[in-house]
């Protein structure tokens, strides 16, 4: 699936430069499951977004299925975003004026799916997360276990190839972390997702299939104690053909 | 979803929206009334023109009088026993003349497409009686000694051509009884009154008038324009030169031009034709009037003009300013919709969106707010006046100011708001949405992607 070769990005910080990423070199196959962990501002949200095609590196290349990511223009880029890629923030990131259901909505818009398909796959996919009742609400309606679910629901509407995740439960309680763990995990499974989180939990880490340490923009992979190793279900190929979007 | 996202986010920022479709909706109201005011003022300058001019008329000529045709008449008066006195007599009325060949010169100009010449008059009585003493005569008469009492009377009196009655004199007027002058009448002594003058002499169709030392049957009362003060009798042209011992001579000629444009290549020529008489246009005579209407002139087309504009950069400005910083306080929601695969373009579409709404409601309480203003402007704002000209006294004579010489005419103020002041107006209002979503657009394409993972801290 990924295949980051040399990757550095600086940033310019007043008269000096933040190396936020050293020279990542790193390989994740279909249907892996990457957890990376590390100290605050070591560079794991910023590896996050290279992978998410959000930033480019400052040099190095980032294969995403044979597809240099670091030298596709913008809009490719975001036709990519729009089919392969979902993402699950920290903050959850909902719209607010938005009702739950049309929250995940929006991911399938970019697609040009009608609004008639939009609405019954977005309908199944808060069902899939265990939110069916809860489709007309508005985001300061629902708890925060609940909007991180509608978040899920949003990232996977779409069936991408690839999920990630920053610090998903990095706002929720232990037990609706646990809950939303769960669901991660099962979905995982059943879907055959390539997912990478960022999590600076060991508990959550601890699920993976491999924990990747980002320590001073260097990271090192090793696999999980514990972690979910068994993979069942068809692995999820990211289609190489991408379909206009706009 | 566009419709839909649209409106929830308008709900959402209800106040900051209201706030600035109001101050569009103020910049608008303002450049509707305005503009409906300046109409107003310009149609009140029109019928000012108009009355002064009378409809059709686009040029006067007239002549400035000589040293030599100053004084007012003459009385001699003989001495010895008591004595009275009675004269009637038609003068001039301030004005140089012209000859009536000098009508057909004017009319032969180029882009003149018609003149007719006119003769303004006072008709002066004079009556009363003396006691012996010395006597004086001429202009100013003197008398030393003696003691006496006298009347005099005076009325203006206007020869007009019959052969076109839709310029000159008569034509802003309204014939409300009889008929005016007709060309087989040209040389009859008919008269047509004013219905002012009428009502005080006590005047109606089939009356006799002393004019001079002519007697006139009324024909036809005319009431002149609105406001306007002209002549007391129009009597026919011919006549008028006879009863004055003016044979061939006119002292107005009014002019039509053969289409507006030509106005001022008219009086050029004319002026070339004739030298040394003095061409007036109705631009000329714009700017010679003074009063209130002239001052509501200035006041909406430079202070009115200017606070709309003022107005409308203000507010398109705040209008700009708020929506950028909406748009920055929406930095993780855009980001988050990069990321998941919207486009630039698809945000700067719901961004113009939703300034482009809050223009046209702007636009739509605007066009309300300019009617309500100008409605108000036309019923709270008394008559206008406009003066034009100076009175021109007969040196040492009775004669009252030439009727061409000074007019005030009182103007009630229309503010109309026209179609093409409410398109533009709404134009405006969009056009200020369209600004200030271009700001907010642009605001929102140089947020990176990235900005959704902003952390909270």
């Amino acid at each position: 699936m990924y295949e980051l070769s040399g990757v550095t990005k600086d940033y310019p910080k007043g008269r000096s430069t933040v190396h936020a990423l050293q020279g990542v070199d790193l390989v994740i196959e279909d249907g892996d499951w990457l957890a990376i962990q590390g100290p605050t501002g070591h560079g794991k949200s910023t590896l996050l977004q290279i992978l998410g095609g959000l930033d480019r590196p400052t040099s190095g290349s980032v294969l995403l299925t044979g597809r240099d990511l670091a030298k596709l223009r913008e809009k490719e880029i975001t036709k990519v975003r729009a089919i392969s890629i979902g993402f699950i923030f920290q903050t959850f990131n909902l719209i607010p004026t938005l009702t739950a259901q049309e929250n995940v909505e929006t991911a399938l818009v970019p697609l040009g799916v009608s609004p008639g398909d939009r609405k019954e796959r977005a309908s199944q996919a808060l069902a899939d997360v265990g939110l069916r009742q809860r489709t007309r609400h508005l985001p300061s309606e629902l708890s925060g276990g609940q909007q991180q679910r509608v978040a899920i629901a949003r990232a996977l509407v779409k069936r991408p190839a690839v999920l990630l995740a920053d610090e998903p439960t990095g706002n929720l309680d232990e037990g609706t972390r646990d809950e939303i763990m769960g669901l991660l995990g099962r979905l995982w499974r059943e879907r055959g997702l390539t997912m990478v989180m960022v999590t600076h939990d060991s508990s959550v880490a601890k699920r993976a299939q491999r924990i990747g340490l980002m320590r001073d923009g260097k990271l090192t992979i090793r696999p999980a104690e514990n972690g979910d190793c068994s993979a069942a279900g068809p692995r999820h190929a990211l289609p190489t053909a991408l379909t206009s979007l706009d | 979803m566009f419709v839909t996202y649209l409106l929830r986010e308008l709900r959402r920022r209800m106040r900051q929206a209201i706030f600035i479709a109001l101050g569009l909706a103020l910049g608008v109201g303002l450049v509707i009334t305005v503009t409906a005011a300046a109409s107003g003022v310009s149609a009140g300058q029109g019928t000012v023109l108009k009355s002064l001019y009378g409809v059709g008329t686009d040029i006067t000529v007239t002549k400035a009088p000589t040293a030599s045709s100053g004084g007012g008449p003459g009385f001699r008066f003989g001495g010895g026993k008591r004595t009275s006195v009675s004269s009637n007599v038609l003068v001039g009325g301030g004005l140089g003349t012209l000859k009536s060949s000098d009508v057909s010169t004017v009319a032969s100009q180029k882009d003149v497409s018609a003149a007719v010449g006119a003769l303004v008059l006072n008709d002066l009585k004079f009556s009363g009686s003396f006691s012996p003493g010395g006597s004086g005569g001429g202009s100013g008469g003197r008398s030393a000694g003696g003691s006496g009492a006298f009347n005099a009377n005076s009325f203006t009196v206007t020869g007009v051509d019959p052969a076109d009655d839709s310029l000159g004199p008569l034509a802003s007027g309204t014939i409300t009884s009889g008929h005016g002058i007709t060309s087989s009448e040209a040389n009859k002594n008919v008269a047509v009154i004013d219905s002012n003058y009428a009502a005080s002499a006590g005047l109606k169709v089939g009356s006799t008038v002393k004019v001079g030392s002519g007697k006139f049957t009324v024909v036809g009362i005319v009431r002149a324009a609105q406001g306007v003060t002209d002549s007391d009798v129009y009597i026919p042209l011919a006549r008028a030169q006879a009863l004055a011992s003016m044979p061939s001579e006119v002292n107005t000629i009014y002019v039509s031009a053969a289409s507006a444009t030509d106005v001022n290549v008219a009086a050029s020529a004319v002026s070339r034709a004739l030298p040394g008489a003095t061409v007036t246009t109705s631009s000329d005579l714009a700017s010679q009037v003074t009063g209130s209407l002239s001052s509501a002139s200035t006041l909406a087309s430079s202070l009115g003009k200017w606070l709309a504009v003022v107005v409308l950069a203000v507010a398109f400005g705040l209008a700009s300013i708020l929506t950028v910083s909406a748009v920055t306080r929406r930095v993780r929601e855009f980001g988050t919709l990069k990321a998941m695969g919207w486009t630039s373009r698809r945000i700067i579409r719901q961004v113009m969106g939703e300034s482009l709404v809050i223009g046209v409601v702007g636009g739509a309480v605007g066009v309300a707010i300019g009617y309500a203003a100008a409605a108000v402007v036309q019923a709270v704002v008394p008559p206008l006046t406009a003066t034009t000209g100076t009175a021109n006294q007969h040196p040492g004579g009775l004669a009252r100011p030439a009727a061409a010489a000074a007019h005030t005419v009182s103007v009630h103020l229309s503010a109309p708001v026209s179609v093409s002041a409410v398109a533009l107006a709404v134009a405006l209002a969009i056009a200020g949405g369209l600004i200030a979503g271009s700001f907010g657009s642009w605001r929102a394409v140089r947020l990176r992607p990235a900005a959704a993972m902003t952390r909270v801290v």
